[in-house]
Order: structure tokens, then C-alpha cells, then sequence
């Protein structure tokens, strides 16, 4: 079974993520929904700003130049460390069209409803279907490092299942049950 | 690699598959059949060898090959276009989709929903192809298979508990699909010109799919209802109904958006109720998932400029739907996104009209001036401009229409812009598709403004202009008909004028049917009048789609006026239009609505009073025309399909003979193939037939056959009818038993032997149909051989009913030694009988027609080795065998009789009719007599005076044939007998003669011979 992690940038939720996901052996991938990365700044109105596809190294070595001080306070610079170890760059889920998923996490409404303007307009060729499962989390590293865990928990019981369409009400009520958060879910095709 | 060590290598794999015990070890094999035979561009043309053979693995034991065998089958789904679309290169097409149609119900459930899957994504890739190639012929040979599939679908969406939420989310996705390709417009433009009886199965089907989604969806909007439904399975529906309402929004979308609007109604309940009553978590989940679903499909729809071109009130339903689920933002935005008045509903948010009193009018003829000044820069516009860009959702005709409309009496400063943009001519060239949108715009702004300005013209002025300006446009239209006179009528689009003359007809019906109903009556009748005019000359019938359209729409209270003015047209049509000219079928096809009663009283009038009047041939084509439309209805119109079906049918039972069976070719070979009105057409033939069983033998020839004519025609496409005939046969009078002997023997040419139902007919036939039985396989047998599981079927029947007759369709058929044991009752046949049967089988060879079965001189032989004694069979009925022998000449040869001979001859004693045989033989073929003299001097030497009877008739042939160096060569005693032989008096004289004239001869003689012939003393 293959999974995606979807947020907006690909730098903090989806690759923490997809930093345990792989750890743990499943196979993933992740993506950002936004036009482009951002990365927080001196401040709100300053964010660092990079195509997708720009190495992680890269971005780590200009904001480590700009202000090495700032990108350690506020977590950045640890963030790409581990990131560049996990893959090259952050992609664009909407760049991807050779790769097929079974089960897309994405983690914010508006990436859930990004993702799925871009499924629409897609064209469905393979006549198979995926799930998109939206679990809502803060944008911040530690939000982002208590999540991780609930999304491979999530991913795990549905790969232990044995045909997901049967079973995901069952799934999420468990897992809502089990960690009081309920992700919603919708079922779309390639 | 050359092509034979290609095929062997793959003959390897799927021998090797097919040896395999071990499931996963076959469903490997299959995996490497598909790249060898479909990955290997080079293999491919060994898919027509294979795919029929590796379709027979659907009866594989093992689900997993099952599965695999989908999986296969999904991957020719990534050939070529110009493969898949072509029925010749493709032909294994069909192959595939019927195995996926029974793959698809099959019990393991994950079977059953990868067939599903891969027969989604087979469909796809065909439908693109045959898009692709302007080609539907493929699509044509694979419709039965996909309606198949269809029904599969179905019956898994609809099952209560056997198929789980994964296997009806593709059931879903299927119809789905189903749905979007075949109303896709792209595949109509293609099949509607190519084909139209496809076109009209193409339609019907897709809207035999999405009745079955809308089925299915309706229980969303019930709560308790909506619970049993998995929610996967839900949201698939949702996304179906979403699907179709943005492929052909003027099909589908109020419908769906109805329905879409519903559900989120239901939903934003469920959200009030659970907050109140605590619902379970699991409930709220599944809402929460739903709704956030629907939220997706209502955006792609509110987003979609298909769907917002199409009207507003669809993108009011979406938003109001949006706002039900609580996703207000999203309904504000929606509704932000609405397009201009242009295609808004009728009326909608428009100001209310403030009555202008005379004194504000605007001279009519001023307000014609700049009606027609707006006509003519609209045509400019559209002619100048490269708008082909905006005809779709920015600048339809049907945009325009309104849009000129609208503006009645318009300022002409309104269309400063629009002069502004033609007079922008000298720009640069790169800045044309800007200019084109400008003056779109330009219109479109201008319209905005002037809605509300012609919303205030008095309605004297608006009667005045309606009818000016409709004189005005049927004038432009019949030019423009002139000029376009050498395009064929179907290829007229709806024209600007087309448009607006409904559109005039619509304003003047809306504002002034409740007050002036003579008014509106003119207008009507003056267009009707037009469109009747025109459709004598070139067409017309974009004229009348765009009045009744326009009337349609302005809702159900004018559909009393829709009705009246559409029987006015028909029946204007059948006064001024040839009965070959099909504008009538296409109308009736094409309208919104049709009404049920009148329509189908119309058409009875058209075909069975058309029938009435004998020998006026054009009554006989209005009757065909008429017939032509029910078809065309059947198909095409759901909801006039059973009274159209009803009355077919009874064109089938019309007293005229000449209705009737153009009536029966219609509903058996066009209708009855289709599966959904089969259940109906079977019913009436049988009803038809009980009727006339039940009154028994008071019936006349004629009334017999036209009570039995359908089923005859039905039974020829569905050979399984066979037996309800016969059982009715077996309870048949006299009478109509005479009838069906007349007409089986038609009917059982057109039936196969190999039918299976014969061979059921056969192994448990109605008690007392056996005369009809006979005569079906006596006619079956005349055509050509038997299949041998058939002529074992029937000699068991011989067997059991010990009825010799079965004998007589099977005999050159059956194997040697079992016709050999049956010949003692085949000689006691009646002649007839056996002549059919000995025709039957060597007519065209006397070797026989089959291989192991009797020749013509073995059964020559055999009949007169039949034993009279363990028999039964008397002499004289051996006598009758052989004669018929003799008479049939064609066959019983020269040849043929002097290989039989040859074969008597070494029978010791020799059959008793043996030298009757001879003597026979050498009358029917003198040139045979040499031969014979031969076999007589045999005979001698076989002693055959020892046999009393044979030595008789072998003295009758000697000296018939003068043999009589033969019987010079009797032993003198026997020559004394025969000399002495009181039937043959003068045979010592001839003998005598003989030897006095062959001198020499008579000096080989033995010196007794010479004396027993008194020649020598």
C-alpha cells in the first residue's frame, strides 16, 4: 500500500510524517498543496519564500547564512536537518503525475480542499480509487511531531485491512476512539 | 524473435498455466501471459488467438486467477487507439468485456469488484479510442457486453447485504462512467450521424445507468435510509451525480443539484440532530466524511463553466446547498461566481416591472430600428470576431437570444462599447482574441444595462415589436434556409434567429396569455405556420426545437398550450411533409417533453388508418413512418416507452397482414434484442397465444396466424421460445395445429441446429408435440447434418417413445451400427418417410453426408440382409424398400448398384431378394448388363441352381440379358432343367440358334450339352 503526506509547504507536517512513516517501513511519500514553500521569517510579513524543488540543503545553507541565530530559535534549521536526510526537495503534490497513492493524508482543511480541486480536475484514466483522509493539525513543529504518530497509526490500520472501502467507518471510529481526534475522509479515483 | 517462435513461446506459458495445480503458480503464469502477449508491442497480434482462450479461465476454480484474469483483461485497456477503436484489430474486445460482465457477479466478492475495476478502466480506454478514431463501430460490437456489465452493476449496487462497500463503490463508479461517456457529446456527435440506432441504444443505456445512480442516491436524503448506506459507497454516489451534472448540465444538472441539494439538507439535519440527541461517533464521522464530500462535488459544480453557463438557478440550488452543510464562505463565493442576466433563469432577480404609461413609448418604428440595428451588430459580432471562443459558455446563441431580446428599445448609447470595439480594427494582430473578448464583453455588459431598460417598455409595444419582429426573423430565416439549402438538414444548428423566434413566441405566451389569448394565438400560429414552411423547404426543425424549448421552459402551466401547439405541428407535418421525409421521427425524439396520450393516439392514427387504405402506397409509408416513431420512442423516450411498446405490439396483431408483419419485423428484430423490453414482448406473444388456445377450434386460418405471428418471429431470436410453442401445440385445436405445421418449417431454418434448445426440446419435449417436433427437426435435418449431441438426444427419445418416426430427421446422421440395428423399423416406415430420410442423407453424396454414418449401397446392402423371420418385416416391405432404392436414380447409380451387388454376391445363400435385385438393376441401367453377365457365370460356379428361387431368377436374367454362353456352361443335368423349364418354352431353340450360328464355340461344348440340346445325337 502507498501512502502520501500532503500539507502546504512539504517542510514541517508532511515530512514529519513522512520522516516516521519511513522509519517505521511503510511506503511513502509526501507533497505541499501551495504555490510555493514558505518558511517563517523575521516576521509574519517577511516569509522566506522558494520554488518546490529547491534541495533542502540549499534552503538550510541560505537561511543558516542569513540569521543562524533565528532559524535555530525557532526550529527551522533542526526542521530541514532532518528533512534533507529524509529526501532531496519538497515537491508539489500538483506536479506529481506519475505516482499513484492508495490512501493521501493531508493535514489542514485547506490543503484537504486544495488536493481535491486539483483530483477534480484531473482526468481519471486507471479507474482506481483512493482514500484522502484530512486530519487537522497546527503548523508548527511540535504540533506537527504529536502528529506523526496518530498518522501512522491511521495508515497502519487501514494497511492492516484488508479492503479499506469496507472498513474505514469502522477504522476512523476507532481511531477517533482510541485518540479523541476525528479525521474526516472522502474517496476519490484516479 | 519470428512470429512462430513468438506464439510458441506463448503456447508454452499458457500450456503450462493451464497443467498448473497451484493457484498462485497460474495466477504467476497469467501475470506473464499479460507482458508477453500485451506489454510486448511486437506480441500483440497474438491477443485475437489468445484472449478468447484465456477468457475461459473465468471458470478457473481459484479466485486468485480470477482475479488475475481481470487484471489481464484491464490491461488491453492500454493499446493503441487505433487498435482498440478498430473491431478488426480489436475483435477480442468483446471477448473481455463479457468474461469482466461474468466475472463481475461472481461470488468471491474481490473478484467481483477487480472485474468491475478493470472493466471501468477498459471502457474508458475504449470510449477515448473510438472518440479518438471517429469510429464507433467497436463500441457498437461490445454494446451487449456492456449492458451486461450494466446490469451487474446494478444488481451489486442495489444488493442488501451480499456485496460490501468495496464492490458497490465500483458497481458505482461504473454506471458512473457509463453514464458520462455515453451522454459524453462528443460520442453523440459521433454515433447520432454514424449510426442512430446505436445513438439511440447509447442513450437509452446511459439513462438506464444514471436511473439506477439516482435510484441509489435518493435513499441520502432519507436519514434512516441514508444509514444503511456505506459511506464509501455514498460518496462515490455523490461524486456520480456531481459528474453527471458537469458533463451534460442541460441533462442532468437540475436533477442532480436537486437531489444534491437534498442530501446536503438531510446532512445539515443530521449535524442539528446529533448535537441534540448524541448520536454515536461513528454516525457523526460518516456525516462529517459525507458532508465534506458534497461539500467537493458542490464545488466542482458551482466552479464548472458548463454548469454556470447553464443557468443560474442550478448555481443558487449548489450555494444553497453549500450553506445547508454550513460551508457559508464557500456558498458566498459560489454565489459570487454566478454569470450575468444572460443565462439567468427567466425572470429571476430581475426588477419588477413598472408599467410605462403610452406617453413613455417609444415610437414603434424607432424601437424596431434599434432592434434590428441590435440584431445586425450582434451578427456582426458573432461573424467578424473570432468567437468561436465564447459560443460555448460566454456567448451561446442561445446568450445572444436573450441578450438581444432583452433589449428592446435599448438606449444606443448602450453600445458605445460595442462600437468602440469594431472600430478597433487596425490593432495588432496578436490582440485579436482580445479585441473578439472585448466585444463579447462589450454585448454582455450592454445587455445588463438594457434588461432593466426593456423591463419597463408598455406591453402594447411589446406585442407590437413581438410580431413585427417575428415576421421579420421567419423572413431572415427562410433567406438564410435558401443559402444554406445544400447542407443536409441535420447539419443546421440551432441559428440566432432560430432562437429568438421561440424565444418571441415564450416572452409573448409568458406576458399575455392570461389577457390576450387571440394575440398569443397569433403569434403561435404564425410560427407554426413558418416552421411548416420551412421544414417543406430545408428543415425547419431547429426553428421548432427553439419554440418548444422556449415554451418548455416557462414551466407546467403552459404545457397544456406545449401540447396543443405540438399535435398543431404533427398534424400540419402529416398534411404538407412526403412520409419519407423523417423530420417527424427526429422532432419527436428531440423535444423536451412529448405529451403520452396524444402522442401515442397520433401515431395509431398515423399507422393503423395509414394501413386501412389497401394500394395507396403513400398510406403504406405514413404507416412505415409511424412505425419508425415508435421504435425511435421506444428507445429514446423512457417515459413513452410502454404505451409505445403497447402499441407496437398491437400493430403486430393488426388484422391488415401487410402492418402486421412490418409490426413484427419491428418488435422482433429491433425491439425484442433489447433485454429490458424482452419480459414485456414475450408476455404479449404468449397472452396472444392463450387467447387463441382458449377459444379452441371456432377460429379461422387468419386468425391463427395472427395471433401466432410474434411468437414465431420471437422464437427465431430466442430459440428457448421453442418449447413454449410446442407446449402450446400439444394443447392446440385442429386448426391452429395446421397453422404451426405450415409455419415451423420456416422457423426451424432459421434456429441452429446446435441451439441448445433444441437439444432441451429434444430431451423433454410437451407431451403431444411431437408432429411439431418432427416437422422442426425434419427441417432442421433438410439444411445440413445434425450435430451429434442432437441426434443422440433424439434417438434416446426414439428410444423411449419407441416412435420410429425421430428415425427419419437423424438417419444420415446417426453413427453406421446404430442406423443398421434401426433398418428393420425403418422399412416399416411409410414410403414417404423413408424417401426424406434417404434423400436427407445422400442427396448430395451417396457416401453420406457425415462421417461414420451409412452409405447409399450399405443401406442398399443391409435391406436385403434383413431376416424376415427375427424381424418381422415382411418380404413385400423389403420389396418396397428396394423399389424406392430403384426409383430414386440420383442416387442408387450405375455405381452405387454394382458396388451393392458386388457386396450381395459374397453372401452365402444369397439374400432372397438378391436376383430380383440383379434383374432390377440391369433394367434401371442397361449399361450395366455386361457386368451382369459376369456375375451370372460367378453364379454358376456358386451352384446357384442348389437355391430354387435364385436359380429361377437367374434363368429370367440369362435369357433376358441372352446370356447364353453362360448357360451353355451349366452341368448338362441343370442345363435339361432349364431347357425343360416350362416358363421359358422357346430357350432350347435359342440355344440351338445360338450354337448352330457360333460354330467354334459350339465345338469347346461338352458332348452332353450338345445332347441335351438335341443338337448331337
Amino acid at each position: 500500500m502507498r501512502f502520501a503526506m500532503v500539507c502546504a509547504s512539504n517542510m514541517n507536517r508532511s515530512m514529519d510524517a513522512h520522516n516516521l512513516l519511513k522509519a517505521e517501513g511503510l511506503d511513502v511519500e509526501s507533497y505541499g498543496v501551495g504555490t510555493q514553500v514558505k518558511i517563517p521569517g523575521p516576521s509574519a510579513r517577511e516569509p522566506n519564500v522558494y520554488p518546490f524543488g529547491t534541495p533542502y540543503h540549499e534552503i538550510y545553507n541560505e537561511l543558516k547564512s542569513k540569521d543562524q541565530a533565528l532559524y535555530e530559535r525557532n526550529g527551522m534549521l533542526r526542521l530541514l536537518e532532518r528533512n534533507l536526510k529524509v529526501k532531496l526537495a519538497p515537491e508539489r503534490w500538483q506536479e506529481n503525475t506519475t505516482k499513484f497513492f492508495d490512501v493521501v493524508l493531508t493535514f489542514d482543511d485547506v490543503v484537504f480542499d486544495k488536493l481535491m480541486e486539483d483530483v477534480r480536475g484531473r482526468e481519471q484514466k486507471q479507474m482506481k480509487s483512493f482514500l484522502v483522509v484530512n486530519l487537522k493539525v497546527k503548523d508548527t513543529p511540535t504540533e506537527a511531531g504529536k502528529a506523526s504518530p496518530l498518522a501512522l497509526q491511521l495508515c497502519r490500520k487501514i494497511q492492516e485491512s484488508e479492503d479499506w472501502e469496507d472498513d474505514i467507518e469502522e477504522i476512523v471510529e476507532d481511531f477517533s476512539a482510541e485518540t479523541g481526534r476525528t479525521p474526516f475522509y472522502t474517496v476519490c479515483f484516479y | 524473435m519470428n512470429a512462430s517462435s513468438k506464439r510458441d513461446e506463448a503456447v508454452d506459458v499458457f500450456n503450462a498455466l493451464l497443467l498448473c495445480s497451484d493457484q498462485k503458480e497460474k495466477a504467476q503464469k497469467l501475470k506473464e501471459l499479460t507482458e508477453l502477449l500485451v506489454r510486448v508491442p511486437k506480441n500483440r497480434e497474438l491477443l485475437p488467438e489468445f484472449v478468447p482462450r484465456l477468457c475461459e479461465l473465468q471458470l478457473d476454480q481459484g479466485a486468485a486467477v480470477r482475479r488475475e484474469l481481470a487484471a489481464l483483461l484491464e490491461s488491453l485497456g492500454g493499446l493503441p487507439a487505433t487498435t482498440l477503436s478498430s473491431a478488426e484489430n480489436a475483435p477480442y474486445l468483446v471477448d473481455a468485456l463479457r468474461c469482466l460482465a461474468s466475472l463481475s457477479g461472481d461470488e468471491s466478492e474481490k473478484v467481483g469488484k477487480r472485474a468491475l475495476m478493470a472493466a471501468n478502466a477498459l471502457l474508458s480506454s475504449a470510449y477515448k479510442a473510438c472518440v479518438r478514431e471517429h469510429s464507433a463501430v467497436q463500441l457498437e460490437r461490445c454494446w451487449p457486453a456492456l449492458e451486461d456489465l450494466r446490469q451487474e452493476a446494478a444488481k451489486t449496487l442495489r444488493a442488501d447485504s451480499a456485496a460490501k462497500g468495496g464492490h458497490k463503490v465500483y458497481a458505482c463508479k461504473f454506471l458512473e462512467s457509463l453514464v458520462v461517456f455515453l451522454s459524453s457529446e462528443d460520442l453523440e456527435r459521433l454515433a447520432s450521424r454514424s449510426d442512430p440506432v446505436l445513438y439511440a441504444k447509447l442513450k437509452s443505456g446511459a439513462l438506464e445507468a444514471g436511473n439506477k445512480v439516482f435510484d441509489e442516491a435518493t435513499a441520502l436524503q432519507d436519514r434512516e435510509k441514508s444509514s444503511g448506506v456505506p459511506a464509501t459507497v455514498a460518496m462515490v454516489l455523490l461524486s456520480a451525480l456531481g459528474a453527471f451534472a458537469r458533463c451534460r448540465p442541460e441533462l442532468y444538472a437540475q436533477g442532480a443539484c436537486g437531489l444534491l441539494g437534498n442530501v446536503a439538507e438531510a446532512l445539515g439535519r443530521g449535524k442539528d440532530g446529533s448535537a441534540e440527541g448524541g448520536d454515536g461517533g461513528q454516525a457523526e464521522a460518516k456525516r462529517n466524511a459525507l458532508a465534506q464530500t458534497l461539500k467537493q462535488v458542490l464545488l466542482g459544480l458551482v466552479r464548472s463553466d458548463k454548469v454556470r453557463s447553464f443557468g443560474g438557478e442550478v448555481v443558487e440550488t449548489c450555494a444553497g446547498a453549500l450553506q445547508s452543510l454550513g460551508f457559508d464562505a464557500d456558498a458566498s463565493q459560489a454565489r459570487g461566481k454566478r454569470p450575468g442576466p444572460a443565462a439567468r433563469g427567466a425572470g429571476q432577480d430581475r426588477p419588477k416591472k413598472r408599467r410605462r404609461g403610452p406617453e413613455d413609448a417609444l415610437p414603434a418604428g424607432e424601437l424596431l430600428a434599434r432592434f434590428q440595428d441590435l440584431v445586425a451588430k450582434t451578427r456582426r459580432v458573432l461573424a467578424e470576431n473570432d468567437l468561436q471562443d465564447f459560443e460555448g459558455p460566454v456567448l451561446s446563441a442561445e446568450a445572444t437570444a436573450d441578450a438581444v431580446l432583452a433589449n428592446f428599445g435599448l438606449d444606443p448609447a448602450q453600445f458605445a462599447a460595442l462600437a468602440a470595439a469594431d472600430r478597433e480594427g487596425e490593432e495588432e494582430e496578436e490582440q485579436a482574441l482580445y479585441r473578439a473578448r472585448s466585444a463579447a464583453e462589450a454585448l454582455m455588459d450592454a445587455q445588463v444595462g438594457a434588461t432593466q431598460h426593456a423591463a419597463q417598455l408598455s406591453r402594447e409595444d411589446l406585442k407590437f415589436m413581438a410580431l413585427a419582429s417575428m415576421r421579420r426573423l421567419q423572413g431572415a430565416n427562410l433567406e438564410a434556409g435558401a443559402t444554406a439549402a445544400s447542407a443536409s438538414p441535420e447539419d443546421h444548428q440551432a441559428s440566432l434567429q432560430d432562437r429568438l423566434l421561440g424565444r418571441i413566441a415564450a416572452m409573448a405566451l409568458g406576458n399575455f396569455w392570461g389577457e390576450d389569448r387571440p394575440h398569443c394565438k397569433k403569434v403561435l400560429d404564425s410560427l407554426l405556420e413558418h416552421i411548416l414552411e420551412r421544414m417543406q423547404r430545408d428543415g425547419g426543425h431547429a426553428t421548432a426545437m427553439g419554440l418548444f424549448y422556449a415554451v418548455f421552459a416557462l414551466g407546467k402551466g403552459f404545457r397544456a398550450v406545449y401540447d396543443q401547439m405540438l399535435m398543431q405541428l404533427l398534424r400540419g407535418m402529416r398534411r404538407a411533409l412526403p412520409p419519407h421525409d423523417r423530420a417527424m421521427c427526429r422532432l419527436l425524439l428531440e423535444l423536451p417533453t412529448l405529451p403520452q396520450g396524444e402522442i401515442v393516439a397520433f401515431l395509431r392514427d398515423l399507422i393503423i388508418m395509414s394501413s386501412d387504405k389497401e394500394g395507396d402506397e403513400e398510406a403504406v409509408e405514413w404507416a412505415a413512418l409511424g412505425l419508425a416513431a415508435l421504435r425511435d420512442l421506444v428507445f429514446e423516450r423512457p417515459s413513452l416507452r410502454r404505451s409505445c411498446l403497447t402499441l407496437s405490439l398491437s400493430c403486430a396483431m393488426h388484422n391488415n397482414e401487410s402492418l402486421r408483419q412490418k409490426a413484427t419485423e419491428l418488435v422482433a428484430d429491433t425491439l425484442y434484442p433489447s433485454r429490458y423490453l424482452q419480459g414485456d414482448i414475450e408476455n404479449f406473444a404468449l397472452k396472444a397465444l392463450r387467447q387463441l388456445t382458449a377459444k379452441g377450434d371456432g377460429v379461422s386460418q387468419t386468425e391463427v396466424s395472427r395471433h401466432m405471428g410474434l411468437l414465431f418471429a420471437l422464437c427465431v431470436k430466442k430459440h428457448d421460445l421453442l418449447h413454449e410453442l410446442l407446449s402450446t401445440f400439444a394443447r392446440a385445436s385442429s386448426a391452429q395445429r395446421k397453422v404451426m405445421n405450415q409455419k415451423v418449417a420456416a422457423l426451424a431454418k432459421e434456429i441452429p441446429a446446435s441451439s441448445p434448445a433444441v437439444l432441451s426440446v429434444v430431451e423433454g419435449p410437451p407431451r403431444g408435440s411431437e408432429i411439431l417436433l418432427l416437422l422442426v427437426l425434419h427441417s432442421m435435418a433438410e439444411k445440413g447434418p445434425l450435430p451429434p449431441r442432437l441426434v443422440r438426444a433424439v434417438q434416446s427419445l426414439h428410444r423411449k417413445t419407441g416412435d420410429a418416426r425421430f428415425l427419419v430427421p437423424i438417419f444420415a446422421d446417426m453413427p453406421k451400427a446404430d442406423a443398421i440395428d434401426c433398418l428393420p423399423k425403418f422399412a416399416e416406415l411409410p414410403e414417404t418417410a423413408r424417401k426424406t430420410a434417404i434423400l436427407n442423407a445422400f442427396a448430395e453424396d451417396p457416401q453420406g453426408r457425415t462421417e461414420g454414418s451409412i452409405t447409399a449401397s450399405e443401406l442398399f446392402v443391409r435391406l436385403h440382409l434383413i431376416d424376415e423371420q427375427k424381424t418381422g418385416v415382411s418380404l413385400k416391405k423389403l420389396i418396397e424398400c428396394t423399389n424406392l432404392c430403384f426409383q430414386l436414380k440420383e442416387i442408387y447409380n450405375s455405381t452405387v448398384l454394382s458396388v451393392s451387388i458386388q457386396q450381395l454376391v459374397q453372401y452365402t445363400p444369397l439374400p432372397k431378394l438378391f436376383m430380383r435385385t440383379v434383374i432390377q438393376t440391369s433394367s434401371a441401367c442397361p449399361q450395366l448388363n455386361g457386368f451382369i453377365v459376369n456375375l451370372l457365370q460367378r453364379l454358376v460356379g456358386k451352384k446357384i441352381w442348389e437355391d430354387v428361387r435364385q436359380w429361377q431368377g437367374f434363368l429370367m436374367c440369362a435369357t433376358k440379358l441372352q446370356a447364353y454362353p453362360v448357360l451353355l456352361q451349366l452341368p448338362t443335368p441343370h442345363l435339361q432343367a432349364a431347357l425343360n423349364n416350362k416358363r421359358m418354352p422357346d430357350l432350347r431353340q435359342k440355344l440351338c440358334d445360338f450354337v448352330k450360328q457360333n460354330g467354334q464355340a459350339a465345338q469347346r461344348l461338352p458332348r452332353t450339352t450338345l445332347q441335351a440340346l438335341g443338337v448331337l445325337q
